[in-house]
This record gives C-alpha cells, sequence and structure tokens, in this order.
C-alpha cells in the first residue's frame, strides 16, 4: 500500500476563535500524539486532505518542520450539515509495531435464506483486528451465498488473511438471515388510549378509600 | 404502531424555542443511509406514520427501515369557537422535536439508487426540508 503524503504546519492559535479562523481559511486544525512524545498541534489544507481521504488511506506521512512521520488517522470530527472536516487526529506509529484498528466489512453474493424469503440483518459493519501499519486491509469481503435462513456468519468464521489477527468477540454475529417479524396488530384501545401520567395526584374520593383501606 | 408515550411525568409541556443544531441522533448508526433534517421543527406522530407507509410502499422486500426519532411531545389546543382564558387546552397530538441535522430515518440492506428513490417519497411526507447521507466510513 502507497503511503500518500501530506504536507501540515505547526499551529499556535487553539480555541474556539483560533480553529474559527483557521477553517474560515480552508485549513484543518489537527493534532499529533502518540508514543509518549509530546502533542503537536498542526492544520494543513482542506482539498488536500480531501485528496487523500478519497483514495481510502488510513496512513499518512505528515510532513511538518522538515521532518516526516508515520501517522495513522485515528479520528475525523466532521460538521454534520456542511459535511465538513473540523478537526483530525493523529496517532503516532512505528512500521515495525503492531497496531489496532477497525477495517469495514464488505458482503458479496445473493444470500441462499434471502432467496427462500429470508431477512438479512447486517449486525457488525466493521471488526477490530491487529496487523502491521503497512498490511492495514482496505476492507474484509465476505461472502454470504451460501448463509442459509435461521444461519448466521460469526467473527470466527471470517476469511484468514495473512499477517491480521481478529480482536473482536469470535462469537459475535457479523450477518444472519431470519424470518421477517409479522408486524403486531395494536389493539385499538391501546392506541386511542391517553398516556398514564407518572405525576398524577390521587383524587380526594380515591385517596380516603386507600385511607380507610 | 403506537406512536406515543406509554407514561408520561406531565400531560401538557411548553411549546419551547427550537435552538442550534442537533448535537446528537446525527450521524448514520443502524443503516446505510439516512433521511436527515437540514431545518428545525415538529414531526407529528401521524407525519412519522405516512413516511413509514410510503417507504414500505416503495422499498423491496429486503430493505430494513429504522425510524431514529419518536413523538415524546404533547402539542395541545383549544376546541373551535371558545372564548380565551379557562386555563390550556387538552393535547391533541405528539410530536418530534427535530432540529438541523436530526437523522430521521434509516434505510438498510438495499442500493443508492433505491434508497433515494424511497427517501424521495418519504420527504414529500416531510414537514421539514430533508436531504440523503450516506453513512460515514470508519477511521
Amino acid at each position: 500500500m502507497e503511503i500518500l503524503e501530506l504536507k501540515a504546519e505547526k499551529r499556535t492559535t487553539k480555541g474556539k476563535k483560533g480553529t474559527k479562523r483557521l477553517r474560515e481559511e480552508r485549513q484543518i486544525p489537527a493534532i499529533l500524539y502518540g508514543h509518549k512524545l509530546d502533542n503537536v498541534m498542526l492544520c494543513f489544507e482542506e482539498g488536500q486532505f480531501a485528496r487523500i481521504l478519497n483514495t481510502g488511506a488510513r496512513m499518512v506521512r505528515l510532513a511538518f518542520d522538515d521532518k516526516k512521520e508515520s501517522v495513522l488517522i485515528k479520528d475525523i470530527q466532521y460538521d454534520y450539515i456542511s459535511d465538513r472536516v473540523i478537526h483530525v487526529d493523529f496517532s503516532r506509529i512505528d512500521l515495525d509495531e503492531r497496531i489496532k484498528l477497525r477495517i469495514p466489512i464488505e458482503l458479496f453474493g445473493e444470500s441462499a435464506g434471502v432467496k427462500g424469503g429470508g431477512v438479512l440483518t447486517h449486525v457488525m459493519k466493521d471488526v477490530e483486528v491487529e496487523c502491521l501499519p503497512i498490511a492495514i486491509p482496505e476492507k474484509i469481503r465476505v461472502n454470504i451465498s451460501d448463509l442459509h435462513l435461521g444461519k448466521a456468519i460469526h467473527v470466527k468464521e471470517l476469511p484468514v488473511l495473512e499477517g491480521i489477527q481478529y480482536i473482536s468477540d469470535p462469537d459475535a454475529v457479523i450477518v444472519s438471515v431470519h424470518q421477517p417479524a409479522a408486524e403486531k396488530a395494536v389493539p385499538e384501545e391501546e392506541l386511542l388510549a391517553e398516556p398514564e401520567v407518572i405525576t398524577k395526584k390521587p383524587k380526594e374520593g380515591e385517596e380516603t378509600e386507600a385511607k380507610s383501606a | 404502531m403506537r406512536l406515543m408515550p406509554k407514561r408520561v411525568k406531565y400531560r401538557k409541556s411548553q411549546r419551547q424555542k427550537i435552538k442550534g443544531n442537533a448535537t446528537r441522533c446525527n450521524t448514520v448508526a443502524f443503516g446505510e443511509f439516512g433521511l436527515q433534517s437540514l431545518e428545525p421543527g415538529w414531526i407529528s406522530a401521524q407525519q412519522l406514520e405516512a413516511g413509514r407507509v410510503a417507504a414500505s410502499h416503495s422499498l423491496p422486500r429486503e430493505g430494513k427501515l429504522t425510524i431514529r426519532v419518536f413523538p415524546h411531545k404533547s402539542v395541545t389546543s383549544k376546541p373551535i369557537e371558545t372564548r380565551m382564558g379557562k386555563g390550556k387546552g387538552e393535547p391533541e397530538l405528539w410530536v418530534a422535536v427535530v432540529k438541523p441535522g436530526t437523522i430521521l430515518y434509516e434505510l438498510s440492506g438495499i442500493n443508492e439508487e433505491i434508497a433515494r428513490q424511497t427517501f424521495n417519497r418519504m420527504a414529500h411526507k416531510m414537514p421539514v426540508k430533508v436531504r440523503l447521507v450516506q453513512r460515514r466510513k470508519i477511521v
């Protein structure tokens, strides 16, 4: 896997106002941490990072202060309305050290259970693995064509990939096929019923009845 | 499906202002596609149900729909031709309060083309502007 380079600069501006100003200049604030070294506050061009994200890369080579470091993209914060990246976390990594990260699972094939009238439920959409940074897979492909009604595929049944160890619970379900649940008919009285009020005070008559009892 | 709470602390609530953007329920969590609100507003239980019915008519058998909001708030109204005063009216409908960014519905087990078609039909039932969003890639 080719490691792409990201040119960044050190930043001194921090806090709400400082980062807001950076974002107005189409820069993304970021932080670099890990390996018990000091945290470094960085910023880089938005377009440059978007190009890296489009390739699906999980690892980049950060270039700042005349040095280059291999880093893992640990977290990305988005603005949920404009879809812009607002902050990135980078974690320092050693290329010879195994790292833990989550890899997306992709299903392929047409399930035999679905053909027989079942409903496919993709429970686990990503799985935690341990591997070397250079061997990070883009995704794990799972064939579901042999998945029959009432059956499931678990983490322990995932394809064995060289140099990759699955960390997630081996008995965790990834995908299952089951009978479609029939919609329960709610009685009309229940549909029209008012919600029960928890703080409702008992009426005078009820109170005296309760006392006499 | 009964789209109103089973138990409430108080029957009636004040109207309140809807301020800011959604800070929770703003990511696609259960499916691959989501219908995101772009405006603040109230979505009534009937409108939510209308959206669900529109989806069930449009979806092929394998698609799965998740409703991410619930009408927790009661809205009262006074009977027509009634003089003002004499206290607050009776609960008339139940609504879900949504902010810009809230994910209203999610779809899974279908391709983008069908998701777009289904959400387009559902959008016509919504009282707020909405758009389709996809599940984000993990990092």
